[in-house]
């Protein structure tokens, strides 16, 4: 590895990120979770916060495609990245994207609150497979907590939203 | 993490490796596979090299947490942080994989065999591990991980990992390791020594599974007794034990 | 038959003609769901006033103990403006409170009773840092004994946990039993003298929370010159909260209070209740001028949120040789936790409901409430019907298995016939009518009953079959002082409906049944009938949603408000349109009033609104010479109130009583398969059936009995608390408490229903929410003992707690 001089410590990062189709840039606390970032300094506050341990999912957003629990991710971390959220799957015309559109008319959703973090896992994975069984889902979803719809609906929505993009094609 | 967002870590500097550039490499050289220290879990999941060379690898490493914790996880930073019901450390071990720590006055490999005795890693703190060799398994040589999770992306009750490097259809080396059971990697050297020299059947596995069971010395605690996490253990040595020799082609 | 019968049978029929339901029983999508799959629900959290400040508590933690508290070091931290203790707050608050018993003090009061109690509360600039310097207040415990279990709770050396209300002599309380009560109906000595089989065991159920995903919560934001305050709270129960609060805190009257709930993440019965969070943020709120907003983080809830109480029941059961069940005797020992929140309700109405689908004409029910130094339980789905119901079925099949009968028909022997009904149960239950045979049979072909209970082993592993029944209240009047809802439905002069209504939502979908029946009534297409709910002020008064009372009672209530709106449009389009039509011949539908035998002669519903807002006596003639209904104003306002009729309050003595509105029968079968080497319990197959009366949404009720039998699984199978002896939780987080997870259970398509429609309620509706809970522990422990020969008469079934008796019992394999 090539040896430079290290860099500065300092309590504040510059942050530059493509967030939902928009470039910011802005100065955030070194240790800032993402999911901070998101909810406090952007305002947006559909990616949501359930458990404190990393573990049920509900701040899953996409970064650089990839589905990451935000709360485990540093703001600092996405510089240079692109990230989504469950905001930024709705169109500009204020169209559903085909997986929250499955999501809603599937029921796969009741109280909502862990649903972005769902829907936002879907899309990846139909981003990365446009067909998957549902043991495939179930992989996929299995770091997404839910306690009100037992999961069924989720699968099913999920299933249905593979088939709409399929067939629209 | 879950400390930094409480802000209770004690430290005051945080240092992000995320930039180091050319750091998620996975490739084979001399018989090993190198992994670097930003090769996320899940590129380890989804190499062809690590299938090829070393396939327990890859497949204990997809059952690591979920597909999220897998995206950002490192399998150098796990091996690291060896928290007690991890897999990498277990693998490290029973591969006694080549743990290259790194720091300003240079390289220190580390045997991953003795890596984690004595309740913590032998790593610096000035240390980095910059990467993780493990070999790449050839002819007669067999491996596998098995594992048991209360639920589903929980942290696991036991796990056991078997490595079988046979001659003819007959074991020559055995190496058999628990983790999670005692809250770090554990070898298991008397049952493994029951299948040593020994034709791999039924019997013979059963007897090695049982012994592993019996010389486990696990914790209880609110995932179970430790009646359950012995009988728990003597089957997934058995599983592992049976699929390892599969896989060595006796 | 009898004249009650006569008259139901007659409502009955009116009912058949008038429900040809064109948007009541249809599969709507949820009325919130667009919003929420696109990420922008506003839940507690989200809510964002300017100038809020952040609280946060310092919490015991330990589970027992005296403390002194130094708060100087946390004061002084910069950005913090308040830390409050006991003292600072004493005049301010009238306690002890509690939702049943006066037990609860805000701040800890020189004692705590159970890890996670309040004992001081920071106010600061952020959470964070309101965080750090609850976490530098200084308590110094004098640690006294920890009582986890009822049985150590009962002794008579261990320190009791709320000495004030012992030496109370108003007060149930007695040591550490908070109260007692019992229900004796029959001759239940006698029944077991002549009984020629009884079956008896000890059972224990575990202690689990359900996690609603969002966290309790409120923002509390006080207008000095108004003297009124606004509380945002993730809770259920607007109206109630309201007063609950204005209970306790002293400078505040229910009238200077506004409830309005955000959207709620969940709530499953734990937010049902004042929670001192909400009486500090509102303290804080006028003391500093300032919103206040206390979002409380999950391991906060692990530790101190509510739970569902553990208990001991021992049972048991009398039959005749030929399998009538003729007496039932229960002693419920109920861990209640440090405070007794719902527990005394769940106490007496799961003993007056214990007896199920089963008119069991002598039973004897002793219950208490044991106050431990645990987190204490509440309202949770079920309310106390899970755990009895794990007894009762256990119970049923065990005897099934001495008298040599099925299981089945033993049961279907002792449910009541549809022509049985309706009848009162033997502990006073009103049942008006239900086809339990249909369920027990439709559940038990759903999932090839027969196949399942003659396999051994399937594939290795092995196999069994299980039930479990429903006879699940809606409503309780002894909770709530009464069972009524108030509605209101509005039209703008565009025509535009909203509905109002004190029915919260918390996931479960009852906005959506009531825009429904609304949108059905008046003739407005749903999707554009709007549901308003949760606002003390704005809606009108309610109880909140708990109990499956929500369509019951607020929907009825939402339809006769909905009814009266109607009439006044039926009235207006009959005077307005060609012809002199009737009244009783106006049809409105899709947005339109038309003559019913002749549909070319109608109009909008847009310009009959406006027709009417304008009142203009050039269109309508002159108010003197019009009908009735259309004199001194034409009103869009709809109003309605629905009380229940049916409702009692039970007898003190004998604990008799129709504690509900209404009941729902039904039942439910899983099949599983035991692991030999592991001893894990996996779910094969599951089907439930349930006479729902009217099923408003088919879609959003699968939805609810999917989730419902998954919380079942979950709790029966993963979960558990794990106190230490100090009683300090072990599985304080997410990760070590086991919620299901994708992984961990079946996909569940095998919801039937029936409909029996009840005669009382707008559409013939019974509850349904908290029903498919019930007996899925139940119906799985019946399983596994089907499966293995081995009964497990304590919860949970994890491997870990079936793998050893495997090993003892010789079944296990390698």
């Amino acid at each position: 590895m090539a040896t430079t001089d290290p860099p500065e410590p300092s309590t504040h990062v510059d942050v530059q990120v493509e967030l939902n189709g928009e470039s910011l840039t802005r100065s955030v606390t070194a240790d800032m979770p993402l999911s901070q970032f998101l909810r406090r300094e952007e305002f947006l506050t559909g990616t949501h916060r359930g458990c404190e341990s990393g573990k049920c999912g509900a701040c899953t957003v996409l970064v650089d495609g990839e589905p990451v629990k935000s709360c485990n991710v540093l703001a600092a971390q996405a510089n240079g990245s692109t990230v989504r959220t469950v905001e930024g799957l709705v169109g500009d015309d204020g169209e559903l994207h085909p997986v929250q559109e499955a999501f809603w008319d599937t029921h796969g959703m009741q109280c909502g609150f862990c649903t972005p973090g769902m829907v936002v896992n879907s899309v990846a994975l139909l981003e990365e497979n446009e067909d998957p069984s549902v043991g495939e889902i179930r992989e996929q979803l299995s770091g997404n907590i839910c306690r009100c719809t037992g999961y069924t609906k989720i699968i099913e929505s999920v299933k249905n939203a593979a088939a709409e993009t399929e067939g629209g094609e | 993490m879950p400390k930094v967002r409480r802000q209770e870590t004690s430290e005051d500097v945080l240092v992000d490796i995320n930039n180091i550039q050319d750091a998620d490499y996975i490739e084979t050289e001399s018989g090993q596979v190198r992994i670097g220290c930003l090769a996320r879990h899940a590129d380890v999941v989804e190499s062809e090299t690590v299938r090829e060379a070393n396939p327990t690898l890859g497949e204990a490493v997809a059952t690591i947490g979920d597909v999220q914790v897998r995206n950002r996880g490192t399998l150098c930073g796990a091996v690291a942080t060896a928290a007690p019901a991890g897999d990498p450390p277990v693998l490290a071990a029973l591969f006694d994989a080549d743990i290259v720590a790194t720091s300003t006055d240079g390289d220190t490999v580390y045997d991953g065999r003795s890596f984690y005795e004595g309740g913590s890693t032998e790593l610096e703190e000035t240390e980095l591990i910059r990467e993780v060799r493990f070999p790449a398994l050839g002819p007669g040589e067999g491996a596998a991980y098995e594992k048991w999770k209360p639920a589903g992306c929980a942290w696991p009750v036991a796990t056991v990992g078997a490595y079988l490097s046979t001659s003819g259809g007959t074991v020559e080396e055995a190496r058999l390791y628990t983790g999670a059971l005692e809250g770090e990697p554990s070898e298991m050297a008397d049952a493994a020594g029951v299948i040593e020299g020994n034709i791999p059947d039924e019997e013979t596995v059963l007897d090695a599974a049982t012994r592993l069971g019996e010389n486990a010395e696990p914790m209880a605690d609110a995932d179970g007794s430790v009646e359950f996490k012995r009988e728990l253990s003597k089957k997934l040595a058995k599983d592992a034990l049976e699929a390892a020799a599969s896989r060595a082609g006796v | 038959m009898s004249e009650i019968e006569h008259q139901h049978e007659q409502e009955t029929e009116e009912l058949d003609e008038t429900t040809d339901s064109e948007v009541v029983g249809e599969s709507v999508n949820s009325k919130y769901g667009r919003r929420l799959v696109a990420g922008n629900g506003e839940y507690l959290d989200d809510i964002r006033l300017p100038g809020t400040r952040h609280a946060y508590f310092c919490r015991s933690e330990v589970a027992h103990a005296e403390i002194e508290v130094e708060t100087s070091e946390a004061e002084a931290m910069s950005g913090v403006s308040r830390v409050w203790t006991h003292d600072d707050i004493a005049d301010l608050v009238d306690e002890p409170y509690g939702y049943m018993f006066d037990d609860e003090v805000v701040l800890a009061d020189g004692r705590v009773v159970f890890q996670g109690q309040p004992v001081a509360v920071v106010l600061a600039e952020s959470r964070q840092r309101a965080m750090e310097a609850a976490g530098r207040v200084e308590v110094e415990y004098d640690e006294l004994p920890a009582l986890t279990e009822t049985t150590a709770a009962l002794d008579a050396d261990t320190p009791v946990i709320h000495p004030e209300l012992d030496s109370d002599p108003d007060s149930p309380v007695d040591g550490n039993v908070a109260d007692t009560g019992t229900v004796d109906v029959g001759n239940v000595d006698r029944a077991f003298e002549d009984a020629d089989l009884i079956v008896e065991d000890t059972f224990q159920t575990n202690k689990t929370t359900p996690a609603p995903l969002e966290p309790h919560g409120c923002v509390a934001d006080y207008n000095v010159g108004d003297r009124d305050l606004t509380l945002y709270s993730s809770s259920q129960f607007p109206h109630r909260l309201k007063q609950e609060l204005a209970d306790v805190v002293e400078p505040l009257d229910s009238e200077d209070i506004t409830v309005k709930l955000p959207d709620v993440g969940g709530g499953f019965g734990i937010k049902l209740e004042l929670f001192p969070f909400e009486v500090c943020a509102t303290l804080l709120a006028m003391d500093t001028r300032r919103p206040v907003k206390y979002a409380v983080d999950r391991l906060e809830e692990m530790k101190a949120g509510r739970g569902r109480h553990n208990e001991t029941l021992h049972g048991r059961m009398a039959f005749t040789e030929d399998g009538d069940i003729v007496g039932f005797e229960v002693d419920n020992e109920q861990n209640t936790g440090a405070f007794a929140s719902h527990g005394p309700a769940v106490g007496y109405s799961s003993a007056v409901c214990g007896h199920g689908p089963y008119p069991i004409p002598n039973q004897r029910w002793n219950y208490r409430m044991v106050y431990t130094n645990i987190m204490p339980g509440s309202a949770v789905r079920g309310f106390g019907d899970v755990q009895v119901t794990f007894m009762r079925e256990q119970l049923v099949e065990m005897a099934a298995e001495e008298l040599g009968m099925d299981a089945i028909e033993l049961r279907l022997r002792n449910v009541p016939d549809p022509d049985d009904l309706p009848m009162r149960s033997p502990t006073g239950l009103k049942w008006r009518n239900a086809d339990m045979p249909v369920c027990i049979e439709k559940v038990t072909d759903a999932i090839n009953w027969d196949t399942h209970r003659d396999a051994d082993m399937v594939d290795g592993k092995y196999r069994g079959v299980g039930m479990g029944t429903i006879m699940k209240r809606g409503g309780n009047k002894s909770a709530a002082g009464g069972d009524y809802d108030e509605a209101i439905v509005k039209m703008s002069r565009r025509g535009e409906l909203k509905v109002f209504s004190a029915i919260s939502s918390i996931g479960q979908g009852t906005e959506t049944a009531l825009a429904q029946i609304a949108a059905e009534e008046v003739g407005v297409p749903v999707e554009r009938v709007e549901p308003v709910v949760g606002d003390s002020d704005v809606t009108p008064e309610g109880l909140g949603v708990w109990a499956d009372r929500g369509t019951i009672i607020g929907g009825s209530a939402v339809a006769r408000a909905a009814e009266d709106l109607r009439e006044t449009l039926e009235e207006l389009a009959a005077h307005v349109l060609d012809g002199g039509v009737d009244s009783e011949d106006i049809v409105l539908k899709d947005d339109r009033a038309y003559e019913a035998a002749n549909p070319e002669n109608g109009m909008a519903l847009t310009d009959l609104a406006d027709m009417a807002m304008r009142g203009d006596p050039e269109e309508l003639g002159p108010d003197e010479e019009r009908p009735p209904a259309l004199r001194d104003g034409i009103s869009l306002v709809g109003r309605g109130k629905y009380e229940s009729q049916e409702a009692e309050f039970l007898d003190e003595e004998t604990g008799y009583g129709n504690v509900s509105h209404s009941y729902t029968f039904g039942a439910l079968a899983i099949a599983v398969d035991v692991d030999p080497a592991t001893g894990e319990v996996e779910v094969v197959d599951v089907a439930i059936c349930e006479d729902l009366g009217k099923v408003m949404n088919p879609k959003l009720v699968e939805g609810q009995a999917q989730g419902g039998i998954v919380q079942g699984l979950g709790e029966v199978l993963l979960e558990d608390y794990a106190y230490d002896d100090d009683g300090i939780l072990d599985n304080d987080t997410l990760i070590d408490y086991h919620p299901p997870t994708t992984e961990d259970v079946p996909l569940i398509t095998k919801v039937e229903h029936v409909e029996n429609p009840d005669p009382t309620t707008s559409h013939g509706q019974k509850g349904a929410g908290e029903c498919p809970t019930v007996p899925t522990p139940a119906a799985v422990a019946n399983a596994v003992a089907d499966a293995t020969g081995i009964r497990f008469t304590e919860e949970p079934l994890s491997a870990a707690n079936v793998l050893p008796e495997l090993v003892e019992e010789g079944l296990r394999e390698l």
